[in-house]
């Protein structure tokens, strides 16, 4: 598959799945299969960072294997973990079997009773997956140091059992918030993608390609109006994916154009804060003139 | 790509290039070298905007990085397609008026100052080297030091928690929780259960003011810092004078003079005019995410500010919000006749929930004695 693809071929790949994407964006996924090499993806929240594994699952026609990274989650969240019910049923089944002890050990801890978690089942995996490890950032430093390890020798040893050693390397992605610096060992491992809120073409073109039917000249006031909400200082600055949510909500309600009205009752659909809504709603007037996409009194 | 028949091969100019980047403090070794080649040898076609790109995606590796990236890209080609030798000409420029960091360090922890100026108010309990290879503070002071805020670490994480958790081993067994959780494997024990004392997840951030006003103390507050960074474990570490820096990776290097060396080469606004607000602001916007309840950001500055003091106020309000308390520590508060007058201090005041003096050993004795008392006043 590795040898098939070529950068066209991955940009075509993306707009089949509808992820406008750009030279940037293909050129590192393509560069990040070839080297198998992770790529790690960095961005405000709400820019499509997510969005890009799961296309890329879709366009290789792999699966998804998504580790959700948070506080405190260790190895058994991440690796793998024993199903102790079933090894003590098992055991109880077993009792009058007659088999010896080291028998019925060996039988408990086989694979049947391991529950694989994310980072065993991507390299213990039939085809070649794509591993997202989302929100890394929000993982504590020990997990990080961990996660070298496995990127690098793509490798993982299980005590009871022995090495499991990858049947393929799998395409991973790592994105992060920046809540937290990643260490430079991690990044050094990874190839880096930056992506930004998108410009007012692209988000236009992005909410045309997510709202079938929307009329242009909609979409196009829709992405002015987000693009000038995201000068202001907001608490929680909107993503492209709120432009699309709203998009959306306004074609379902068969709005074609913005007023006043419909954007002071649909606020909440792009602000996730009473402060931001405020705010806004405050500086509605200047946005209006700023915009110019609503019709004059 | 024509400038290279001209003047060497491709091969040439991405290693020339890497160089050029090294000296503008990217970290850049023989694995992102041969990622650079590997990555161009996949272009089928390289035009000039595809052949940065893939430059881009194996060599850079963080946010800052990628931001300068492009600038430093148009600056090498334009140098190299003048054909100057980039080992010897393409290293950094630096502005006429604008010592070369390294000796602005060395003069904002030392030199620059007054004898008489430096036995008033910086750290006398610490002789600073200020030769030019390296920074020096005695072992002896930095031990005292760290000592001091090891006595602060523990108060802050013993007085928060009584609560406790229960792990298959550690502290004395609890029988409640191991029948509790033996419910689900039908009674039977299958796991004995400890009860352990919860420990506080206190995050902390730390920002300290490096410009001009606060240069008198110098000395004191950036072996404070190194010292806080070593003692503590969840704590991210800033400087700020007109810019936000974040300096945890660096001074989480176990010897201080490399510490201080690493810190040097990346930031360049050492005693410079002070934006608070803005660099407050830059902070709230990059870390909202990781500050909550949980957290206690400290600030050390002595407010005096060039900065707009509304967005001082906008982004203090926001910190005040999120965090779980505020301390400033201002090296002025400690005059008796200390007034928080200042432009920015008084933009900042309603939302400090400790203001504490701090300048010298004696001063952070004090408050590490006081410890408890923020508390309380929280």
């Amino acid at each position: 598959m590795k040898d098939n693809i070529s950068l066209d071929s991955i940009s075509q790949m993306l707009k089949k799945q509808g992820y406008i994407s750009d030279p940037q964006i293909s050129l590192s996924l393509f560069l990040s299969i070839k080297m198998d090499k992770p790529l790690l993806i960095e961005g405000p929240a709400g820019v499509g960072k997510t969005e890009i594994a799961k296309v890329l699952a879709n366009a290789l026609d792999t699966d998804l294997i998504r580790l959700q990274c948070f506080e405190g989650l260790d190895f058994f969240h991440a690796i793998y973990e024993w199903n102790y019910q079933k090894q003590l049923l098992h055991l109880k089944i077993e009792e009058n079997s007659g088999k010896s002890l080291e028998e019925r050990e060996e039988d408990i801890f086989s694979e049947k009773f391991l529950l694989k978690r994310p980072l065993l089942e991507a390299i213990t995996h039939q085809v070649k997956p794509v591993l997202l490890i989302d929100e890394i950032d929000r993982a504590d430093e020990e997990f990080e140091s961990f996660l070298l390890e496995v990127l690098s020798d793509w490798q993982i040893t299980i005590p009871e059992t022995g090495t499991v050693k990858a049947s393929h390397i799998p395409n991973v992605v790592l994105t992060s918030n920046r809540t937290r610096e990643l260490s430079e060992a991690l990044r050094r491992r990874c190839m880096y993608l930056y992506i930004d809120h998108p410009d007012l073409e692209k988000e236009k073109a992005i909410i045309r390609e997510k709202v079938p039917g929307i009329d242009e000249k909609f979409a196009r006031d829709i992405a002015v109006f987000m693009q000038e909400i995201r000068k202001l200082r907001l608490e929680k600055t909107p993503g492209i994916s709120e432009s699309i949510d709203w998009a959306k909500a306004l074609a379902e309600l068969h709005f074609d154009h913005l007023d006043k009205n419909i954007v002071q009752n649909t606020l909440g659909i792009i602000l996730k804060d009473w402060q931001d809504i405020r705010e806004v709603q405050s500086s509605l007037t200047e946005l209006y003139e700023k915009t110019g996409v609503f019709p004059k009194v | 790509m024509s400038q290279f028949d001209r003047t060497g091969s491709l091969s040439t100019y991405v290693l020339l290039f890497c160089r050029f980047l090294r000296d503008h403090h990217f970290i850049i070794g023989p694995e992102e070298e041969s990622d650079s080649f590997r990555a161009i040898s996949h272009l089928t076609l390289i035009s000039e905007h595809m052949f940065k790109y893939a430059l881009k995606s194996s060599l850079v590796k963080n946010h800052q990085q990628y931001v300068k990236f492009d600038s430093l890209f148009e600056a090498f080609r334009d140098q190299y397609r003048k054909g100057v030798d980039a080992k010897e000409r393409l290293k950094p420029e630096t502005p006429k008026n604008k010592r070369p960091v390294i000796r602005n360090i060395k003069s904002w922890l030392s030199s620059d100052r007054g004898d008489d100026k430096l036995s008033l108010a910086s750290f006398s309990a610490m002789h600073v080297s200020a030769s030019i290879s390296s920074v020096c503070v005695p072992d002896d002071d930095l031990a005292e030091l760290k000592k001091l805020i090891e006595r602060f670490s523990e108060k802050m994480e013993n007085a928060f928690n009584r609560r406790k958790k229960y792990l298959p081993r550690g502290g004395p067994l609890s029988l409640r929780t191991t029948l509790r959780k033996s419910m689900k494997h039908g009674g039977e024990i299958i796991q004995l259960y400890y009860s352990v004392p919860k420990k506080n997840n206190t995050q902390l951030f730390l920002l300290c003011d490096v410009s001009r006003s606060m240069d008198l103390y110098s000395v004191f507050l950036i072996t404070f810092i190194y010292a806080f960074q070593q003692v503590f474990r969840n704590i991210e570490t800033f400087v700020f004078s007109s810019r936000l820096y974040r300096v945890s990776g660096y001074l989480k290097e176990g010897n201080f003079s490399k510490a201080i060396e690493k810190m040097m080469q990346e930031v360049d606004q050492w005693s410079g005019g002070t934006r608070i607000g803005e660099c407050l602001y830059e902070f709230v916007s990059g870390y909202e995410r990781k500050i909550d309840s949980n957290s206690l950001v400290m600030i050390l500055s002595d407010g005096i500010d060039l900065g707009d003091p509304a967005l001082t106020k906008e982004a203090m309000k926001r910190i005040y919000r999120r965090a779980g308390r505020i301390i400033w520590f201002n090296p002025l508060a400690g005059h008796k006749d200390y007034q928080p007058e200042t432009r920015a201090m008084k933009a900042a005041l309603p939302f400090i929930d400790v203001l504490v003096p701090l300048y010298d050993m004696e001063s952070l004795k004090s408050m590490v004695s006081r410890t408890k008392r923020f508390k309380k006043m929280v």
